[in-house]
């Protein structure tokens, strides 16, 4: 099929970008969005243009690498059946003749780097902040010397699965990560290993959350719409009544 | 905005990756943080407007006694006498109304501090208006969208409302000061007054809509699938009993079914 695309280009350093209009012929409709996009950059290369840049992966929809906002939904999930990353979008949710908008993430956390690059890294030093456990090195435990209920373990199963793609973020109006944040603490919270450090998490994460310069939640819903992995707005309530709680408990008084 | 970990630097970050990764700001402590994040304030948000919407519909109930037939203005006139005093001779007279409106005013205060400190976190965090060249919302109301916009109006509402029912210093149907089943009869018996109402009311029952629902997702109420419908449900209930609820008198009142 043929398509027009109108894809934003920035370049590396630069405040501001555009979008510039492309035009491309004989895409398959069995090619993931980005093997499209890839077709672009070899056309473009072998003209002496500089290729279009964009991140990827893994390609198979587990790493979060990849990620852009096209016709006005990240992912490209507003075209998608099913909710999937920008890698496992394939052209067959599109028509010959289209016309294709095609942004990078824009939130002020979310620095583009150039093209449809961004600059993620403030979902890790949320990570960083308290998204993990400790544990004493050593010999691994026996499996099943610490017993989770059926129940916790598959909700914390299901937050485990946010593979920090960024999309919520990029598809809340106000520019929010608590989907983000909220899945990894109702991931921890959930489970026995979770419960030390739980009270500390929460405040410490929801406190970087904040210093990134993220949005503040108000319960919209798009980043769940578009969310490849399913996360729930259920998670974000959860973190919502776990800092409430953790306010009364005795952790985070002392300056770490 | 206190001091930003992280995130504060030169405007282009060119490989930040794994260099600078600071994740702890040694003067706060994570309690103190917490104390001051986003999400507290949201949950100062949503205590504040629930008890406003509970204040609403103790006053939508107030106001349908107009609606009782024989001797429903007196009864009208009864409860805003009631009102002033309640609890008297325990408390001295008109001490719990302004209680009430105390307490009222201070979560009205609390509620458009946060909201507006919100927005413009928003607005920033965002990056402005404009964000992207192309925009299609998949979920999520227009009600939700628009929250400080029907907040701005609900409060230029509320102060024409006192300036109106209160005070008396505006007055529609009428010259001086009346009685207040007269105050609100002769007001209503003018077609754009009631118009006037209506728009109002129907931006207060949709900010009530989505404040509604997300209070309580703020409050962690909203644990699985189930309790979320439930919410939604009872937040469209809450909405219509409001606009219902406040318009009923109005209406019947131009319509000649209640008169002086
Ligand atoms: C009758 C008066 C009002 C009632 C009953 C009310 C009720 C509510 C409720 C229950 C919420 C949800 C809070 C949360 O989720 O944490 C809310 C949010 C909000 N309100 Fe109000 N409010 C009123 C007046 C106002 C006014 C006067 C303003 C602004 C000047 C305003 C602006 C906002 C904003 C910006 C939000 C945030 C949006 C959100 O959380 O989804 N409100 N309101
Ligand atoms: S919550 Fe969903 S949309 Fe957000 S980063 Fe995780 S996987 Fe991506
Ligand atoms: S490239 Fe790994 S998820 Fe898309």
């Amino acid at each position: 099929m043929k398509l027009t695309l109108k894809i934003w280009r920035q370049a590396r350093g630069a405040a501001q970008g555009k979008l510039v209009d492309y035009k491309i012929d004989n895409v398959s409709e069995d090619m993931s969005f980005l093997e499209m996009l890839d077709q672009l950059n070899e056309e473009l290369t072998a003209a002496g243009e500089e290729p279009v840049a964009f991140d990827s992966d893994c390609r198979e929809g587990i790493c979060g690498t990849c990620g852009v906002v096209i016709n006005g939904t990240a992912h490209g999930r507003g075209n998608s059946p099913v909710p999937t990353t920008t890698c496992q979008l394939h052209m067959r949710s599109f028509h010959d003749g289209d016309t294709i908008t095609i942004e990078p993430w824009k939130a002020k956390a979310f620095p583009v780097l150039k093209d449809l690059v961004v600059d993620r890294t403030a979902l890790d030093r949320v990570i960083q902040a308290g998204g993990f456990i400790s544990v004493n090195t050593g010999a691994a435990p026996d499996a099943h010397s610490l017993l989770a209920p059926k129940l916790q373990s598959d909700r914390a199963f299901d937050n485990a699965t946010c593979i920090g793609c960024g999309a919520c973020v990029a598809a809340c109006p106000n520019a929010s990560a608590m989907l983000f944040t909220s899945a990894k603490v109702t991931h921890l919270l959930n489970l026995p290993q979770g419960q030390p450090e739980r009270f500390l998490r929460v405040k410490n994460m929801v406190g970087q959350h904040d210093a990134e310069g993220f949005g503040n939640c108000t319960n919209i819903g798009e980043c769940s719409a578009v969310c490849p992995k399913g996360i729930q707005l259920e998670s974000i309530s959860t973190l919502n009544r776990d800092l409430v709680w953790s306010l009364f408990r005795k952790d985070g008084f002392t300056v770490a | 905005m206190g001091v930003l970990i992280g995130a504060a630097g030169p405007p282009i970050r060119l490989l930040s990756v794994a260099t600078k990764l600071v994740t702890r700001d040694s003067s706060r402590t994570a309690n103190n943080r917490a104390v001051h994040s986003t999400v507290f304030r949201k949950v100062l948000m949503a205590v504040t407007g629930l008890f406003l919407i509970l204040f609403l519909l103790m006053h939508m109930f107030g106001n349908l006694k107009l609606l009782i037939p024989d001797g429903g203005l007196e009864e009208f006139d009864e409860y805003s006498h009631y009102l002033r005093m309640f609890l008297y001779p325990v408390l001295p007279p008109k001490f719990f109304l302004w209680v009430f409106r105390l307490v009222l005013l201070l979560c009205a205060v609390v509620h458009i501090e946060a909201a507006t400190r919100l927005t413009f976190r928003d607005y920033d965090a965002r990056m402005g208006m404009g964000r992207y060249l192309k925009q299609r919302y998949l979920a999520g109301s227009f009600a939700a969208r628009t929250m400080i916009w029907s907040g701005i109006i609900i409060l230029v509402g509320v102060i024409f409302h006192l300036l109106q029912f209160t005070t008396q210093t505006i007055t529609v149907g009428y010259l001086g000061s009346v009685a207040p089943h007269l105050r609100v009869i002769l007001g209503f018996q003018h077609w754009w007054l009631v118009l006037l109402y209506a728009f109002w009311v129907g931006l207060v029952s949709f900010h009530v809509y989505h404040g509604f629902y997300s209070a309580f997702c703020t409050l962690g109420a909203r644990v699985g699938a189930f309790s979320a419908k439930v919410i939604k449900i009872c937040s469209v209930i809450v909405a219509l009993l409001v606009f219902f609820g406040f318009m009923a008198s109005p209406l019947a009142i131009l319509f000649g079914l209640v008169t002086a």
